[in-house]
């Protein structure tokens, strides 16, 4: 079990690069659902079935959100624009640093663990010289390096989204890595917050295609946007209104003061 | 089921239903928004149905007993249900029903999410509930239509996923680093160097919780979201998105601290510093922007940020003292911020502009207004002996020594000259935007002026109407009912005139009462004469809109001024300890 669970961490960090490497926007969100449900499950020990269930759902559904809001999407997007190897050798990297830091830590905790107050349940597995702890915390280092570009300089919905998405699996990596038996409500919780997460993004790239046709970022408001002197244009407050916040909505217009006005009926034809 | 559970339940069912039917319109919408309302109503019942003595755990566990309620969530939850309830009055009169579409979900999701915040006894539990109320900021933002709506959903969403991802990573590690801290000193002078790591790692996880905080509530640096998203969502969201959302967020961040960090007594002074630097220098750059600011939203924006930011002084003490003033700064936060964002929102909608020189004159169309941001202004800052007052200066003490203590709170009340600068315009001469705008006052006896013009067309399609209805129900009816302008039956009781078609008085008879006897279905006059109560309820409602909105602000600033003074026991309630027993990796 031990060596698949390893192998599952591995495939974690190598969906994550296909995740912000690709270009097509559904290999992207197919690389997100990987790692969202592959991260549920480098756990020593495992959680029980009913977490196990619960976190496949809550992976699939969000999956399957951000899946469906990209139907309209325009193919293909710009990617990280470091490529495919370079995105790997970070991966690598960061794999590599977090797994040496999670020996680290765990042959720290076994030397300090004989004498002094009891801790126990504190990172038990990776103080008792498992692997999966170990892996756990590699994918994790992995998912933080591959999501903080996207997160931090994001120019489109999707990959700020998914940028997200790895960094709450690290989250999740992390947590189990340094935890001891999962709790079957703690994972629920995971799961519905999984769930909504996936929710929020897809809510956000349908909105950004409906809206601009697209997935890019665009600032739409300005330095000018904000009212930051005095309006000089005050016989016309309808403009400055509809310069601030966008056209009028019928419902909004009606607190404008309407004056009566006579009904003008067209010329009769005759 | 626990009351504990019931609130859950209907909270999530009426956020669901709530978001289904608005987002539809119509007929869906108007048994959505009403059984939003409800929902709201329960939850804050059911919130104050949590009884039981103050500091100590209240109502009966849930969920297997992982959910402990308690006295500072009644305060909470029976507080911002009672908030949201007069913003979603304030939004019914001002906008209609649309003003509730997205504001009353995301509300009533929020407090379901800081419902299981604040009682949740795991950390991994609080956080991603946390989370989960952080993400109703994007129901929100799926129903505004305004230009950037994107650009802040974007920067939403990444505070909103961001900042548990940090607290979730922050739970996980910090009892870890805790534990070797622990093992390290009681394994003597051979494992210092452990110790000594594991410390410098506790002080950088604080510093972690210390940012999620402060991107939430976005204190400097993380300040761009905050007017960006004042401008593109509506503007009685904001006291939902800019001062309740972030509490349960903070509270469970500074949970993290207190139960972890606090307790062990590490010299952090260098984390110290750095957080009261942050802290002093958002104060000020905050005090000056909102200012300077001519922009409503963005001022008020920066006012909430100001005093958000005090609340990082909780984490900067080190200190299990400061647990008590820290949360019930954040009640306080969110009670006034909530006031004085909804009177902007109101000011806004009815002076229609943002911009503050042409609020020039506000006051003197607006005495029920000024008394609620004079009373708002009263309930940020505190009295001396009010409980505003006395967490402001022990936060400040708590988190720095005594001449850089009297600094942070001089720096605190760095934002009065902008609530000085409110009334002080609104003093003034009136502007354009001013003069035109509804005056406050009852208008129950009194008749708009309108040109004549508009009787005349409005008596013509009234009229019209009332001939229709009489020839469907009364065809011998001699008796036509005439409307004024406003939608009232005019003449009911005193037969006034009002001028005809053509321009001559014409006697107003007695509307429907004769008409109605004769009806041959008493059960649809019965329904006709509710319908003409509600449309005068709603006619009444428009009419007195600009005092109705106004008084719903007062009432906002007032439970304001409430919760400052400590009226209603938050200091107790603040003070008692977490309900949080166990983390994922606490023993």
């Amino acid at each position: 079990m031990t060596v698949i669970l390893v192998l599952l961490a591995t495939i974690v960090a190598a969906a994550g690069v296909v995740t912000v490497s690709a270009r097509e926007p559904r290999l992207a969100a197919l690389g997100a659902l990987v790692v969202m449900a592959g991260s549920a499950y480098v756990a020593d020990p495992l959680p029980d079935l009913l977490a196990i269930a619960a976190r496949l759902t809550g992976a699939l559904l969000a999956g399957y959100v951000i899946w469906v809001s990209l139907r309209g999407a325009k193919t293909p997007t710009t990617g990280w624009r470091i490529g495919w190897a370079g995105s790997a050798a970070i991966a690598v990297a960061a794999f590599t640093i977090g797994w040496l830091a999670a020996t680290a830590l765990g042959n720290d905790l076994a030397t300090v663990a004989g004498e002094g107050p009891s801790a126990a349940g504190v990172a038990t597995a990776l103080a008792a010289g498992s692997l999966v702890p170990r892996a756990g915390i590699g994918a994790a280092a992995a998912l933080v390096a591959l999501g903080a570009a996207p997160v931090l300089i994001a120019r489109d919905v999707l990959r700020l989204g998914i940028g997200l998405l790895l960094i709450l699996s690290a989250a999740d990596l992390l947590r189990h890595a340094l935890g001891s038996e999962p709790d079957s409500v703690v994972e629920l919780g995971m799961a519905v917050v999984v769930a909504i997460s996936g929710a929020a993004v897809a809510g956000l790239v349908s909105g950004s295609l409906r809206k601009h046709g697209d997935l890019v970022i665009r600032p739409g408001m300005g330095r000018g946007f904000a009212i930051r002197h005095r309006s000089a244009d005050e016989a016309h407050p309808r403009r400055v209104q509809e310069d601030v916040a966008g056209p009028i909505e019928p419902d909004a217009a009606r607190h404008v003061p309407e004056y009566a006005s006579p009904q003008i009926s067209p010329d009769p034809v005759e | 089921m626990t009351i504990l559970s019931a609130l859950l339940v209907i909270g999530s069912l009426g956020a669901v239903g709530s978001s289904w039917g608005l987002s539809r319109g119509g007929r869906a919408a108007q048994v959505a928004a009403a059984g939003g309302v409800v929902a709201l109503i329960l939850v804050a019942i059911l919130a104050l149905a949590l009884d039981g003595s103050p500091g100590q755990s209240v109502g009966r566990p849930a969920f297997d007993g992982l959910l402990a309620p308690n006295g500072y969530l009644r305060l909470v939850v029976a507080l911002w249900a009672i908030d949201s309830l007069l913003i979603a009055a304030v939004a019914v009169v001002s906008d209609g029903r649309e003003g509730l579409r997205g504001v009353l979900p995301a509300t009533l999701t929020a407090i379901v999410g800081g419902t299981l915040a604040f009682a949740a006894k795991d950390l991994t539990l609080a956080a991603a509930a946390a989370g989960i109320t952080g993400l109703a900021a994007m129901v929100v933002l799926a129903a505004a239509t305004g230009a950037g709506v994107i650009a802040a959903g974007a920067r939403e969403l990444r505070v909103s996923l961001l900042g548990p991802a940090l607290l979730i990573a922050v739970a996980a590690a910090a009892p870890v680093a805790a534990a070797m801290v622990l093992r390290g000193v009681a394994a003597g002078a051979d494992e210092i160097g452990v110790a000594d790591e594991a410390g410098g790692a506790l002080g950088l996880l604080a510093l972690t919780s210390a940012v999620a905080i402060a991107m939430r509530y976005g204190v400097i640096p993380f300040h761009v979201r905050v007017p960006r998203l004042a401008d593109a969502v509506p503007r009685l969201s904001l006291p939902l998105l800019l001062a309740w959302i972030p509490l349960p967020f903070a509270v469970v961040g500074l949970t993290i601290i207190d139960r972890v960090i606090t307790p062990l007594a590490l010299p952090l002074d260098g984390e110290r510093l750095i957080v009261v630097a942050v802290v002093l220098v958002s104060l000020m750059a905050t005090a000056l922007g909102a200012f300077f600011q001519d922009d409503l939203r963005h001022a008020v924006g920066y006012l909430v940020i100001a005093d958000g930011s005090l609340a990082l002084l909780g984490i900067a003490a080190f200190d299990s003292e400061a647990w008590g003033p820290a949360r019930t700064w954040l009640v306080i936060v969110a009670v006034s911020k909530t006031a004085l964002l909804t009177w902007a929102a109101v000011a806004e909608a009815r002076f229609q502009t943002r911009s503050i020189p042409d609020l020039r004159g506000w006051i003197r169309a607006s005495p029920v207004l000024t008394a609620g941001l004079l009373v708002i202004t009263v309930a940020t800052f505190g009295i001396p002996g009010w409980k505003a007052l006395t967490a402001r200066a022990d936060l400040a003490s708590f988190a720095a020594d005594t001449p850089w203590s009297w600094l942070l709170i001089l720096a605190g009340l760095a934002t009065l000259p902008t609530y000085i600068r409110l009334l002080v315009i609104g003093a003034g001469s009136a502007t354009s935007a001013v003069s035109r705008a509804a005056p406050e006052r009852i208008a129950r006896g009194w008749r708009p002026d309108v040109l004549p013009v508009e009787h005349e067309l409005a008596s013509a399609s009234t009229a019209r109407s009332a001939s229709t209805a009489q020839d469907e129900t009364a065809p011998k009816a001699d008796d036509g009912s005439v409307r004024g302008a406003d939608g009232r039956e005019s003449g009911d009781e005193s037969g006034d005139q009002a001028p005809a078609p053509g321009g001559e008085p014409t006697e107003i008879t007695k509307p429907a009462a004769s008409a109605r006897r004769r009806l041959p279905d008493r059960a649809a006059a019965t329904s006709r004469g509710a319908a003409e109560r509600a449309r005068r309820l709603a006619a009444a409602i428009r009419r007195d809109s600009a005092l109705l909105t106004s008084s719903a602000v007062l009432a906002l600033a007032i439970l304001a001024a409430l919760t400052s003074a400590g009226a209603l026991g938050i200091s107790s309630a603040a003070a008692e300890p977490t309900v949080i027993v166990s983390s994922q990796s606490s023993d």
